[in-house]
C-alpha cells in the first residue's frame, strides 16, 4: 500500500491502516521522542500523545510536502509541549568555566546510536531541548528562541553549555571504554 | 573536532535514528482512539436522534394541524356545494339537453349553462358532451354502449373546456372526478386548502390527552437526563485564609456536570406529590503552576582516579516551573419530595414544582490546594480525606416544566431547575466551607399510570 492509499485509508478512520501507518513510522518518531525526553517512559508518553494527534489531525494533512516530516513536527511540537508543561532547570556550578575538550573525532563515531541517545537524555531540559532543535533538526537561533519563548542569546549559551557537557560525557566514556578494554 | 562537525556528527547519526517503541503505546493510541470514535458516535446520535425528533414532532404537529384543516375544507366543499344540488332532477334524470338530447348521459353538462356535473357508472348511451357557446357538442369517438371511466369522461371534458373557457373550468371538472359536486358559475368554488389552523389549539385533543378530571388520582413516572452548572461559593472563611481561597478561586475552574434520574408523581387535579432518585456530577479542573519549584537529585557515580575508580556522589538542584493539571469530581445523590401545580393547555402545561431533597454529597477524586499551600490530593476513602468527606443533608429544589403529550398517557417534558445544598462539602476543621447551588436542565419522558 502506497503512503497516500495509506494515509487515505485512514482518513476513512480503518483500524488496520492505522496501525500499519503507526508501525511504518513509530521507530523512527521514538528515537525523535527519546531525544527530548528525560526518559523513555516520557518518551513513550509523547509517542502516545504525538500518534493521537496524528490520527486525529490527519485531515489537516493536504498531501503537500513529506509526510514523515509532518509527523516529525508533530512529535517535537509535542515534546516542547512537554517540555514547557514541567520546564526544570539544572544548575551545575563551575560548568561555565571548564574549557572546551578537544573531543577526538573517532570519538563519537566508536559510540552506538543507542549510547548517543542515552547521553542526550542525561542533559539537563534546557541543554536538551536547545540541542535537538539546533544541532539535529537544523532549527536557528531566532526560531528556538520564538519556539520556547527564550532570548537567542539563551539558546545560544544553552547549545554552547550542551556541548560541553557532551564533550566531557564523551571524554568519560572514552576512558572508560579504555579501562574496561571494550571497543 | 569544531563545533559544527561535532553537531553534525549527532545529526547524522541521530536524526534519522529508529528504535522500536515499547508495545504498550499501540495499545494505548488505539484505545484512546477507540474511546474518542466511541464518544464522536455517541454525539452523533444524540444529536441526530434530538434533531430526528424535533423534526419528528415539528411534522406531527403540522400533520396534525392540517388533519383538521382538510376535515373543515371538505366541510367547506360540502356546504358550497350544497345549493348547486339544488337541481337534483337533472342528475336524476338522463336526458338534460334541449337542444341536443342525449340518452342516458351519467357524466353529464347540465341543461343550465356552465354546470358541470359528474357521476360515477358506465355511459351507456350517447357519448361525452360540452356546451361550448351555448351548443353541446358530441365528443367524437366515444360511441354509446362502450363502458367508459367516468373520470376519463370528466377529464376528457375538462381538457376541452380548458381549451375553450380557460383552465378555472378545467380545474372545476377534473374535481369533479375526486368529489361528486355540482358546481355552476354562479357558486363559489369551494377552498382547495382552508387555512391551517393555528398549532397551539386551547381545547383538550381527547386523541392524544388523558383526562386527569376522569381517572382521579393518577401516577406520573419520569425518566429524566439532562446538564448542570454547579456554582461554588465559599462561606465561613475563617479569619487569615482569605488569600487561601482567593488562590482556590483562581487555581480552579468549572468544567461540566450532568444529571440524570427517576420519579414518581402522584397527581390529584391540578397538584401533585414528587419523589424520586436524582444524580448528579460535575467537574472542576484544578491548574497550577509552581513557578519556583526545586528538586535535589543525588548522582551516585563511578569516576576513574589514578587508575582506580571511586563511587562520586553529586548533588543535583534543579529548579523552575511545575505544572499540574487534575479533575475534580464531585457527586451527589438526592431524594426530592416536592409539591407541585400544573396547568394544562391541550396537549401541553407547565407544571410549578418546590420543594426539599436530601442527599449525599461527596468528593470522588482531584487536587486542590491545601492550606498551607500544597498541592494536596485527598486519597480515596472518606475516613482519610482531609477537606472533604461524603456527607448527608438537605437542598432545597424549585423547578418549572413544560410538558407535551406525544400519546394520551406518554409527555416529554424539559425541566429547568434549581437546588441549594445547604451543607458544605468541605470538614468542619477545613479553613472555609465549600457551598454548591445547582442550576441545570432535565429532558425526560413522562408515563402516566391509573
Amino acid at each position: 500500500m502506497s503512503e497516500e492509499e495509506l494515509i487515505r485509508s485512514c482518513l476513512r478512520g480503518v483500524p488496520q491502516s492505522q496501525k500499519l501507518l503507526y508501525e511504518r513510522f513509530a521507530g523512527k518518531m521514538y528515537g525523535v521522542c527519546l531525544r527530548y525526553a528525560r526518559s523513555s517512559s516520557d518518551a513513550a508518553d509523547i509517542l502516545q500523545e504525538g500518534f493521537v494527534k496524528v490520527f486525529t489531525k490527519l485531515g489537516q494533512y493536504g498531501f503537500q510536502g513529506s509526510f514523515e516530516g509532518w509527523i516529525r513536527k508533530i512529535m517535537v511540537n509535542t515534546a516542547l509541549r512537554q517540555y514547557q508543561r514541567q520546564r526544570f532547570d539544572r544548575e551545575e556550578s563551575g560548568l561555565e568555566r571548564l574549557p572546551d575538550h578537544p573531543v577526538d573525532p573517532d570519538a563519537l563515531s566508536l559510540l552506538s546510536e543507542a549510547e548517543l541517545l542515552k547521553l542526550i537524555a542525561r542533559l539537563p531540559d534546557g541543554y536538551r531541548v536547545v540541542f535537538n532543535l539546533v544541532a539535529i533538526e537544523g532549527y536557528s537561533h531566532a526560531e528556538v528562541a520564538e519556539t520556547l519563548n527564550i532570548q537567542e542569546s539563551t539558546s545560544r549559551s544553552q547549545l554552547t553549555k550542551a556541548r560541553r557537557w557532551l564533550c566531557e560525557q564523551v571524554e568519560t566514556m572514552q576512558n572508560f571504554k579504555a579501562v574496561s578494554g571494550l571497543q | 573536532m569544531n563545533h559544527q562537525e561535532f553537531d553534525n556528527q549527532f545529526h547524522q547519526r541521530l536524526y534519522h535514528a529508529e528504535v522500536p517503541p515499547p508495545p504498550a503505546v499501540w495499545a494505548n493510541v488505539e484505545e484512546i482512539l477507540r474511546q474518542r470514535r466511541r464518544k464522536r458516535a455517541f454525539a452523533w446520535i444524540f444529536g441526530g436522534s434530538l434533531a430526528g425528533a424535533s423534526v419528528c414532532a415539528a411534522l406531527w404537529l403540522f400533520n396534525q394541524s392540517t388533519e383538521n384543516a382538510t376535515a373543515s375544507g371538505s366541510l367547506a366543499a360540502e356546504t358550497t356545494a350544497t345549493p348547486a344540488r339544488q337541481p337534483a332532477p337533472a342528475l336524476a334524470a338522463p336526458t338534460i339537453s334541449e337542444e341536443a338530447p342525449l340518452a342516458e348521459v351519467p357524466s353529464t353538462v347540465n341543461r343550465q349553462p356552465s354546470v358541470v356535473s359528474a357521476k360515477s357508472g358506465t355511459r351507456n348511451a350517447g357519448g361525452a358532451a360540452q356546451k361550448l357557446g351555448g351548443q353541446f357538442v358530441q365528443q367524437p369517438g366515444v360511441t354509446d354502449n362502450q363502458p367508459v371511466a367516468h373520470e376519463k369522461i370528466a377529464a376528457e371534458a375538462g381538457a376541452l373546456i380548458a381549451h375553450n373557457m380557460g383552465n378555472k373550468a378545467a380545474d372545476l371538472a377534473l374535481l369533479a372526478v375526486k368529489q361528486p359536486f355540482v358546481a355552476s358559475e354562479g357558486t363559489e368554488p369551494p377552498h382547495r386548502f382552508a387555512p391551517i389552523k393555528p398549532l397551539w389549539r386551547k381545547k383538550k385533543d381527547a386523541k392524544h390527552c388523558y383526562s386527569f378530571a376522569q381517572h382521579g388520582t393518577s401516577w406520573l413516572f419520569d425518566a429524566h437526563t439532562g446538564i448542570a452548572r454547579p456554582a461554588r461559593s465559599f462561606a465561613d472563611v475563617q479569619p487569615g485564609f482569605e488569600n487561601y481561597a482567593a488562590q482556590r478561586d483562581q487555581t480552579e475552574r468549572f468544567a461540566f456536570g450532568m444529571t440524570g434520574g427517576l420519579r414518581g408523581s402522584l397527581v390529584w387535579g391540578p397538584f401533585m406529590l414528587r419523589t424520586g432518585l436524582h444524580y448528579t456530577q460535575f467537574t472542576e479542573v484544578f491548574e497550577n503552576e509552581t513557578v519556583n519549584s526545586i528538586r535535589t537529585i543525588i548522582v551516585i557515580d563511578s569516576t576513574l582516579v589514578n587508575g582506580q575508580w571511586v563511587k562520586t556522589e553529586k548533588t543535583v538542584r534543579e529548579f523552575g516551573s511545575k505544572f499540574s493539571r487534575s479533575y475534580n469530581r464531585f457527586g451527589m445523590l438526592d431524594v426530592p419530595l416536592l409539591v407541585g401545580a400544573e396547568m394544562r393547555f391541550g396537549r401541553g402545561g407547565v407544571s410549578l414544582n418546590a420543594g426539599g431533597a436530601a442527599n449525599i454529597l461527596f468528593w470522588k477524586r482531584g487536587s486542590v490546594f491545601a492550606p498551607t499551600n500544597q498541592v494536596d490530593t485527598p486519597p480515596s476513602g472518606t475516613a482519610l480525606e482531609p477537606f472533604f468527606k461524603a456527607s448527608t443533608g438537605f437542598s432545597l429544589v424549585g423547578s418549572a416544566q413544560g410538558f407535551w403529550h406525544i400519546a394520551p398517557r406518554t409527555r416529554v417534558f424539559v425541566e429547568p431547575y434549581f437546588q441549594r445544598i445547604l451543607k458544605p462539602v468541605t470538614v468542619g476543621s477545613y479553613p472555609l466551607a465549600q457551598r454548591y447551588n445547582i442550576i441545570g436542565v432535565n429532558m425526560g419522558v413522562t408515563r402516566i399510570i391509573e
